[in-house]
Order: structure tokens, then sequence, then C-alpha cells
């Protein structure tokens, strides 16, 4: 069942104000049917831009991700996974899907750890740099990142966890979250793995603490 | 479940953190890979720029092939890869060849699969030196059914600069 953990401020770079931001842990019908209306058409748009005979293959794993809102529904029924959306002026800014076993740390002094793993974090394409060039609201992924570390010590992994990044958001998690970087992931190549140690995961939330 | 921070926070990390992508998961990186996070502006220049990587791609294949003196049919087993595709990424240049079939590809010619992914199209790049040295790389090739030593020297060149190059990095 979803669940406002609480409200935030984001900032709106169109006007330069902040706006309040809602944290959901657990995405709802709500957050899915967002995904559909807003989400996929900018994604159908930019695909239809690019398209030139994709492979079957391509096709279906584009698809596998554009399905996901009907994951969420069966998501909402684990144990095993946790998800959270960002919302501001009621339109669905950020999506985080967690899964909370059967992924080991590949850190050498915690190897064989069982740590969280971010399946999938993700921005509304109109707040993205790369998608448009006046993206909108800033916040959503740092807002997301903070939730996973909460939920990391909450569930006793000490504020670890792992992700798999984009080569864009390499320098995001490597220079502002300070993660541990460890090349390419196997299961994605063209990708890097990142983790974050405790230390890292207490360093993350200090610096926000203490900066200026 | 406590949150760990609090408004003030957020508004401290947004003022201190770059304007920078954040998106992660297995998920994403097919929508990176078909372009979903270029500037809208440049997609269309790039779906032409895309053919002619293709093309030059196809050469590549084919002249490693032949450099190790290995048919369709010796390649596909070696490398373990369909034979149709191996021909349709030979010869046609809007074949779009699927992540797997590059990744054994690159694997087997010793090529890092990353830049290969960029140079068959199947990744995105906006690099507009990459699409530039393939196609004086395609032009200068010929259609011949052995290798000459010219044809050898350039071979090798281009593939120290898929391996090598900054424009083919991240």
């Amino acid at each position: 069942m979803t669940e406002l953990i609480g409200s935030y401020d984001v900032l709106n770079r169109r006007t330069g104000d902040f706006e309040s931001a809602e944290l959901y842990r657990t995405i709802g019908p709500q957050h899915a049917r967002d995904f559909e209306v807003h989400w996929r058409p900018a994604f159908q748009q930019r695909r239809a831009r690019m398209a030139s005979g994709e492979t079957d293959e391509r096709a279906q794993l584009q698809d596998s991700h554009w399905e996901w809102p009907k994951k969420a529904d069966i998501m909402r029924d684990r144990l095993d996974f946790e998800s959270f959306a960002v919302v501001v002026g009621g339109i669905t800014q950020g999506l985080l899907a967690l899964r909370m076993t059967g992924h080991l740390s590949r850190l050498v002094h915690s190897a064989q750890e069982a740590i969280p793993y971010v399946e999938l974090i993700a921005s509304a394409p109109w707040n993205r740099s790369g998608f448009t060039p006046n993206p909108q609201y800033k916040g959503v992924g740092e807002l997301l990142i903070a939730a996973v570390i909460s939920l990391s010590f909450e569930q006793e992994f000490a504020g670890r966890f792992g992700l798999t990044a984009i080569p864009q958001s390499v320098e995001w998690y490597r220079n502002f979250c300070r993660l541990t970087e460890l090349g390419p992931d196997p299961e994605h190549p063209t990708m890097i793995y990142f983790e974050a140690t405790e230390q890292q995961a207490k360093d993350f939330i200090e610096r926000g603490r203490s900066a200026p | 479940m406590k949150m760990l921070i609090d408004k003030d926070w957020l508004r401290r990390a947004i003022a201190t953190s770059p304007d920078a992508e954040f998106e992660a998961g297995g998920p994403v990186a097919l929508l990176d890979s078909i372009g979903m996070f270029v500037p809208s502006d440049a997609t269309e220049e790039l779906s032409q720029s895309v053919v002619q990587l293709k093309y030059a791609f196809g050469i590549l294949i084919k002249m490693l092939r032949k450099q190790s003196a290995l048919t369709v049919a010796a390649l596909s087993a070696a490398a373990r890869v369909s034979e149709d595709e191996l021909r349709m990424i030979e010869r046609d240049p809007h074949h779009k060849a699927g992540p797997r079939t590059v990744h054994q590809l690159a694997e087997y010619f010793h090529i890092d699969p990353r830049r290969m992914m960029k140079l068959s199209g199947s990744m995105v790049t906006t690099n507009e030196n990459v699409r530039d040295e393939a196609v004086r790389f395609a032009a200068k090739s010929d259609d011949i059914s052995s290798l000459s030593s010219e044809e050898r020297k350039m071979l090798n060149e281009f593939v120290k600069y898929v391996n090598e190059s900054q424009d083919l990095a991240n």
C-alpha cells in the first residue's frame, strides 16, 4: 500500500523557485498512470524520431521497460521489492525500484553479503538535461538516493546498496554521491557498477547536513 | 519508515549537486542505447549518421574475418553468433545488429565491446569524429577476396582507433 513518507522542496529550474515534493513509499496506481499518460508519450515521440529498423530483440527489451507499471502491481505484493515515487504538482517526477534480496556485494571486504540493489531509478523525461534543453525539477535524484540509504539503514543493511549506472550518470554517482566504482557490470557491459559502503552512505547524509 | 534527511538537507544538496543525469538500472540502459538521453534536436541527424557507422561496422567485421581467414560460417561458430545475422551485418548498412551479437564479435576480435556497440549503432554516439573516421575507413576499403598489405595496415589502424580513441570513450 502506498504510504506518504514526507514533503521536501525541489527546485523548479524554469522559475528558480522551490516547490513542494511528496515522497511516497510503494509505487501506486496514480504513479503508474502518470507514467502511461505523461512519461510514455515522451519516450514514444523520441523513439519515433530515432526509429531506423530496430531488431525484435531491442523492441522487446524496450517494451519490457514500458510495461513496468504492470510490474509495479506485482512488486506491491512482493516483500523482496521496495519502490518509491516523487510527486510534484500532482505529477510523478521520479521513480525508483529496489530489490532487497538476492544481490551480493562485490566489494572485496564485504563480498557475498546481501545488499539492496537499485533495479531502476529514473526521472521524468522533462527533468533530464539530456532529454530537453530546459529541464524542470532538480532534487528528485538526491531525494530518491536519500530514501534508499534511509531504508538500507532501517532494514539493517548499514546504508549499503548497489546500482548500475548509464554512462551519462557515472559522474553523478562518482563525484556527487562518491560511491565506489567497480567497473563494467557483467550483466550490462556498457554500464558501470557502483556500490555504497556504510561509510559512504553516512558521508552522503552528513555532507547534506554540513553543507553551507 | 524514517528518513535521515529533512527539507533543509535537500535544499542544500540541490545547491551543491551538479546538473546531471542520475538514471540507473538495466531497463534504463536500453533507453540510453536508442538515444533517450540525447538532446532532441540532435536525433534526426543522428539517425543518418548511424547508417554510416553501421556501414563501416559491416566492413570492419568483414575485413577482420578475412584477416583471420574465416568463412562466415566459421566465424559464426567461433564467435557463437547467428550466421544469418553475420551476413546481414556485412551486407546491409540498415541492419541493426543485436547487442549480444556485437558483444560476441567484439570479444572474439579483442575490441572493446562498449566502443564496438557505438560503432555498430547499438549505442548512440554524438561524436562527429567517430562518423568521420568510420566513413574514411569505409571509403578506403576495397571489396576483394583477400586483404592487401595496404588494406591490412588500414584495418589495423582503424581497430587501434576504435580501441583507443577518446572519441569513443564515455
